[in-house]
């Protein structure tokens, strides 16, 4: 007997309740209540897309100790759901005994429509479709959990599976050590005999398909969260039968993770790295992290510096990659000479360039007394 | 800026007086008390300040009062290339004229005209240094106020070889102290940057407790999961146990059983054997009853047999104690007897020695007598004769010289032989003499001698004139000689040699007494051997009398020892014999009194043990009566029979308590009873601690740390990054505002030194090589130092401040003369120096006057007569 096709959304990862410590106060409450629409639009996707149910395969929260407020809009979001939807507890919010899904705001809020997979034991969604869980029990399980539910399993026709797991694979993860993995050659086994017709994979917030056969996927998280994130703000459409699997994105989030590295030798190097930020769309919504790197004059510094404060006033968070920053700021004689003082205070000036050019702590320091002097000339000329 | 002459009309007391100046060196204006010299500098103010229009006070205060006419005032001055004749007129007429002439010509009046003048001084001339350099009469004597002379100042600046100091720098200073100012207060950083320190610190620490909070949750999950780990392992071995318990409480149920019947078969066994034993005790006793009075009655006879021995025993041991008794007391006699004759015998031998001692020391007495009779005698022949061998020398002398004198006498002298025929009396010189028939009397006459024979002859013979010397000499001897016969008592020196040698025997008597007294003497004295003697012989009288005669005294010593020796001998010999008896006799008493003791005991002991000997008997008798001896014995053997029966079946049933292992079934239970309270407990307990953190958990699991502490991290990143930019901002403010004012003070330093060189050049003039200044960086003068003394400007004289003023005015005319000098105007000054120092002031304006215009308002002339090079003008 040949099982239904059935549609349903893939998601993961939502994090509910991360947030981003450089942000800015209004940047993190545009962020957070930008990542709970993205989880509005996912349902609305659902809906609109026709999908039979949705699965979150697994940290539908960032963590357990989540406020009650977090989750409590999370249900709130749920309840307008207009299919199931099914819950993963993953490894930032696994059942354990201080987990939030086994808080009283949780159950005391939890729409009918939402379903905790906290066993493995199939669930029927319609007749012929079961979504099974692989839930996380605890930060650090000893074996993989996806092997672990497809073992109750036989291969029943006339019903598709949808396997639901949560953790880094084996082909993916750089730990070989990690008991938790999720072995995919297993995961294909299963697929191969009809145990199971999907596996929705959550954990890597890039949307992947894992072995390129199709139906073992993450979906990404709906909402981007960092740098190194491949094509985040994604959830997936799939219609799965036994001979067909259909995958495809729709997109949930509005925020983009930017990253620029600026070699500055120059003024037109330092008129560059202001237009690239100027350009930036959205500004509201874009996270830019700057490495800079090379020499720059104290003239140059200072509009670079404008141009710095100017995107830290307007995006959505502007970070300067310390760690990776190497700029060295040098007076020229055009800095000194500029200055309107012919007595000690040029005299002044030229000793704190000294001073910079010893380079060492004092360095910086006397860059940035010489900075000062400056603008302090540039006031009292303007003036 | 040079004043070239001033000219006052109206001024005043003054009606019309023209002044001029040299244009270097000492112009001195002499004139009397108010004949107008202040005026003059009152005009100069007021041709540069006020306009003619004035109507102010003190315009209208220099109006002269006698006149109706405007004070007028009029002024040639050489400024900036230039020369100036500026006059102004007031009160009436009022009038300002200006010409200028030199690159270009000018002539103006009016407002114009005073404005125009003002600019050229204004851009040539230092107004406020010329004011400055002015010393008034009647003011404070003092050092010129000079901090904000511009002229100076940019003079200073020049002579420190750096560009000069402009307003930008001054504008930037301010600006920089301003922006320090709004980090760092005078004792460190301000509230601002301690508020943000102190709000990132409160965020850390509220960051560190939510993580501890966090890490608490977390151990709690983890011991959660643990307990529920543990429980779920405990559930299985507490039903196994629970199994081995009820299975080891059946067996030990069974070994009861078993040991109760152990218990049941020993009570048997042990009653059976108390039974045999009871037997056996009473067979033991009917033989010892039977044993005893055997054995009492064979003592009995066996003591009787003792007895009748121990009786003749003691009737011989009586008759040795008599024997033994006269014994005793015949050697008790014998020794008495000895003793006696031993102290006899020592007596004896006490006198004899006596008698020994006494002939001694009688010996020795009568030796020291008769020495001491001999000395004594000797002594009287010692006393009464004086020839002692240096007499008998000296008479021995003049004997020599005597027969010397008589030889050389009759030589010289005439010799008169009388031959007798017959025997004839011959009278010489009228003694007379016979000579013999046949005889010859020879004489020898050295002076005159008359020999006569009676009735027939005289003959004279006078020796001739050459025996007069001899004789004399001769005369001499012969007295001499005689002198010595004398001094030895003695009529020649025969008798002389005699008493010589009579008393060489003398005192050897006397010597040999003292060798006599020593050898006999000995240690004693005299009276102590007259003492010992008549001691001894006392003794020895009474050792006679003692004796009383019935026994000879032994003839000698040595016999009176031998028979003490003997005495002695057999007093011992009869001690040791009558100890021997005593000895014998105490032992004879002893066994004497023993075999009577041991006859009266064993009477004692053979009627006791004949009493004992009955009450055996008769207890046997009664024994016997009650149960004979063959009834004792069969009592025996049944009883062992049940004896034995009993012991096997204990046997029996201890061997099978025994297989039934009662101590390893009582151990094991034991230990399952352990082991399932302690499952039972460590499951109640787990569960406990497990409600316990679920109970924590819930509580705190939904107090929403995660997203707290990640807001908190927010707010501290914030916080820290504001504070590291504040920070940063505070760091530069001050480190620009640091080395600012040190190269500004550098700069000043800089400054200041020319300003202080040209002083101290200007002052060695007047006080020596010695003299220094320290000067503040407003220029003004702090102090005065000369050799080792450094005195503050305030504490220096009235003089020696005014001196000070007057040297540094010049100094800094001197400093500025080159461009915008303007002249030293000193009124009425030094006036509180003394004579020495005036001079060397004279000489200082000289000197500094060289490249300066200095104009001295004076009323005495002779105060600065000795100004080289001056030039006097008088307002007289």
């Amino acid at each position: 007997m040949r099982g239904p096709m059935v549609r349903f959304l893939h998601s993961a990862d939502w994090q509910l309740g991360m947030t981003r410590r450089w942000f800015s106060t209004e940047s993190q409450a545009r962020f957070t209540d930008d990542r709970f629409e993205a989880i509005a639009n996912l349902l609305r996707a659902a809906a609109d897309e026709g999908c039979a149910f949705v699965v979150v395969a697994g940290d539908v929260f960032e963590t357990n100790q989540v406020s009650r407020a977090t989750v409590s809009r999370a249900m709130d979001l749920l309840r307008a759901s207009k299919v199931p939807v099914f819950l993963l507890p993953g490894n930032h919010d696994p059942l354990d005994a201080a987990s939030v899904w086994r808080s009283a705001a949780f159950r005391d809020r939890k729409p009918p429509q939402v379903v905790l997979l906290d066993s493995p034991t199939p669930v029927t969604v319609v007749p012929g479709v079961e979504v099974v869980g692989a839930p996380w029990t605890s930060k650090r399980p000893l074996r993989d959990l996806a092997a672990a539910a497809c073992e109750g399993l036989a291969p029943t026709p006339g019903i598709v599976r949808v396997l639901v797991a949560h953790g880094a694979t084996d082909t993916l993860s750089p730990n070989p050590d990690d008991p938790a993995r999720v072995i995919v050659s297993d995961l294909e086994r299963a697929l191969g005999d009809g145990r199971i017709r999907y596996v929705a994979l959550g954990d890597r917030h890039s949307a992947t398909d894992v072995g390129g056969g199709g139906r073992i996927r993450y979906s990404g998280a709906p909402e981007a969260t960092d740098y190194d994130e491949s094509a985040p703000g994604f959830a997936l459409v799939c219609d799965v039968d036994e001979t067909r699997c259909d995958v495809r994105p729709v997109r949930t989030g509005r925020w983009t993770f930017r990253r620029a590295e600026w070699a500055l030798a120059g003024a037109d190097d330092v008129e560059r790295a202001a237009a690239e930020l100027a350009a930036i769309p959205d500004k509201a919504r874009t996270v830019f992290k700057a490495t800079l790197r090379g020499t720059v004059t104290l003239a140059q510094k200072a509009r670079l510096d404008a141009a710095l404060a100017e995107a830290a006033d307007t995006l959505g968070a502007f970070e300067q990659w310390e760690r990776h920053t190497d700029l060295f700021v040098r007076a020229d004689e055009q800095d000194v000479s500029s200055l309107p003082a012919e007595g000690f205070a040029r005299r002044a000036a030229a000793r704190l360039r000294e001073e910079m050019d010893r380079g060492g702590d004092g360095a910086r320091v006397a860059a940035d007394a010489l900075g000062l002097l400056l603008r302090l000339a540039r006031r009292e000329g303007g003036a | 800026m040079r004043l070239r002459r001033i000219r006052l009309r109206n001024w005043r007391g003054v009606e019309d007086r023209e002044v001029s100046f040299a244009e270097r060196g000492v112009t001195v204006v002499v004139g009397r008390n108010e004949s107008g010299k202040t005026s003059l500098l009152e005009a100069l103010d007021f041709l540069i300040e006020e306009l003619d229009s004035a109507k102010s006070k003190r315009v209208l205060a220099v109006k002269p009062v006698h006149r109706d006419e405007g004070a007028e005032a009029e002024a040639e001055i050489e400024c900036g290339g230039r020369t100036l004749v500026l006059r102004k007129r007031w009160h009436k007429k009022a009038t300002t004229t200006l010409v200028v002439s030199g690159a270009s010509s000018e002539s103006l009046t009016g407002r114009e005209a005073h404005e125009r003048a003002a600019q050229i001084f204004g851009e040539s001339a230092d107004l406020e240094l010329w004011s400055a350099l002015r010393m008034a009469q009647g003011s404070e004597p003092g050092a010129p106020d000079l901090s904000s002379q511009r002229w100076l100042s940019q003079a200073l600046d020049r002579a420190a070889g750096d560009a000069v100091t402009t307003d930008a720098d001054t504008g930037l200073f301010a600006a920089a102290q301003a922006e320090h100012d709004r980090f760092w207060g005078a004792t460190g950083p301000r509230k601002e940057l301690t508020d943000l320190r102190t709000k990132r610190d409160a965020l850390a620490a509220d960051c560190a407790r939510l993580r501890e909070e966090i890490a608490a949750v977390e151990r709690d999950v983890e011991r959660a999961a643990a307990l529920e780990r543990e429980l779920a392992a405990i559930g299985p071995k507490a039903a196994e146990c629970a199994a081995r318990l009820t299975k080891l409480a059946e067996d030990r149920r069974r070994i009861e059983g078993l040991e109760a019947a152990v218990r049941a078969a020993a009570a048997r066994a042990e009653l059976a054997r108390q039974k045999r034993s009871g037997c056996e005790a009473a067979l033991t006793t009917r033989r010892t009853l039977a044993e005893d009075a055997s054995l009492r009655r064979s003592e009995v006879t066996t003591a009787e047999e003792e007895s009748a021995r121990t009786l003749s025993s003691a009737t011989e041991t009586a008759a040795r104690l008599a024997a033994a008794e006269s014994a005793a007391a015949a050697a008790a006699r014998a020794f008495a007897e000895a003793r006696e004759a031993a102290s006899l015998a020592d007596q004896d031998l006490d006198t004899l020695r006596a008698g020994l001692d006494r002939d001694q020391l009688r010996e020795r007495l009568d030796r020291i007598v008769a020495a001491e009779r001999l000395a004594e005698a000797a002594e009287t022949i010692v006393a009464a004769t004086r020839a002692d061998d240096s007499r008998l020398a000296a008479l021995r002398k003049a004997h020599e010289e005597l027969l010397r004198a008589s030889a050389r006498l009759e030589a010289a002298s005439a010799t008169v032989r009388v031959a007798a025929e017959r025997p004839a009396a011959v009278r010489v010189d009228g003694a007379e003499r016979t000579v013999a028939a046949g005889a010859t009397e020879t004489l020898v006459v050295a002076g005159r001698a008359v020999v006569e024979v009676p009735g027939a002859v005289a003959v004279e013979v006078v020796a001739g004139s050459g025996a007069a010397a001899p004789r004399d000499a001769h005369e001499s001897a012969r007295r001499a000689f005689d002198q010595a016969c004398v001094d030895c008592g003695v009529s020649s020196l025969e008798d002389a040699v005699r008493d010589n040698a009579r008393l060489a025997e003398a005192k050897r008597a006397v010597e040999a007494k003292e060798r006599v007294v020593r050898e006999n003497a000995r240690d004693l004295t005299r009276e102590t051997i007259e003492s010992k003697l008549a001691s001894v012989t006392t003794r020895y009288e009474r050792g006679l009398q003692g004796r009383g005669g019935a026994r000879p005294l032994p003839p000698t010593f040595d016999d009176a020892q031998r028979a003490l020796a003997a005495a002695k001998d057999r007093a011992i010999a009869a001690e040791s014999e009558s100890k021997s008896a005593a000895a014998a006799l105490d032992a004879a008493r002893r066994t004497d009194a023993a075999a009577r003791a041991d006859d009266a005991r064993r009477s004692g002991r053979v009627d006791g043990l004949r009493a004992a000997a009955d009450r055996a008997d008769a207890a046997l008798t009664a024994a016997r009566a009650a149960r004979s001896d063959e009834q004792l014995g069969d009592d025996l053997v049944a009883v062992t029979t049940e004896a034995d029966d009993a012991a096997r079946i204990q046997r029996d049933a201890a061997a099978a308590l025994a297989s039934a292992e009662p101590e390893k079934v009582a151990a094991l239970f034991a230990a399952a009873q352990q082991e399932d309270a302690a499952l039972r407990r460590r499951q109640e307990e787990a569960r406990v601690e497990a409600g316990t953190i679920a109970g924590r958990l819930s509580a705190r699991g939904e107090a929403g740390l995660a997203e707290a502490l990640a807001a908190k991290e927010a707010d501290l990143e914030a916080a820290a990054s504001l504070l590291s930019s504040r920070e940063a901002q505070a760091a530069a403010a001050k480190r620009l505002f640091d080395v600012l004012s040190a190269e500004r003070d550098a700069t000043r330093a800089r400054y200041v030194a020319p300003w202080r060189d040209r002083i101290e050049a200007l002052g060695r003039i007047v006080y020596g090589p010695a003299f220094r200044v320290a000067v503040a960086e407003d220029l003004s003068v702090e102090s005065r130092t000369l050799g080792d003394v450094t005195v503050p400007f305030a504490s220096l004289s009235g003089g020696a401040r005014e001196q000070l003023g007057v040297i540094a005015r010049l100094a800094a005319a001197q400093i500025v003369s080159p461009e915008g000098g303007v002249p030293v105007m000193l009124d009425d000054a030094l006036g509180w120096s003394d004579e020495t120092r005036l001079r060397e002031m004279c000489a200082l304006l000289g000197q500094a006057a060289k490249d300066a215009q200095v104009i001295v308002l004076t009323c005495v002339r002779d105060r600065y007569q000795a100004v080289p090079g001056a030039s006097f003008a008088s307002m007289d």
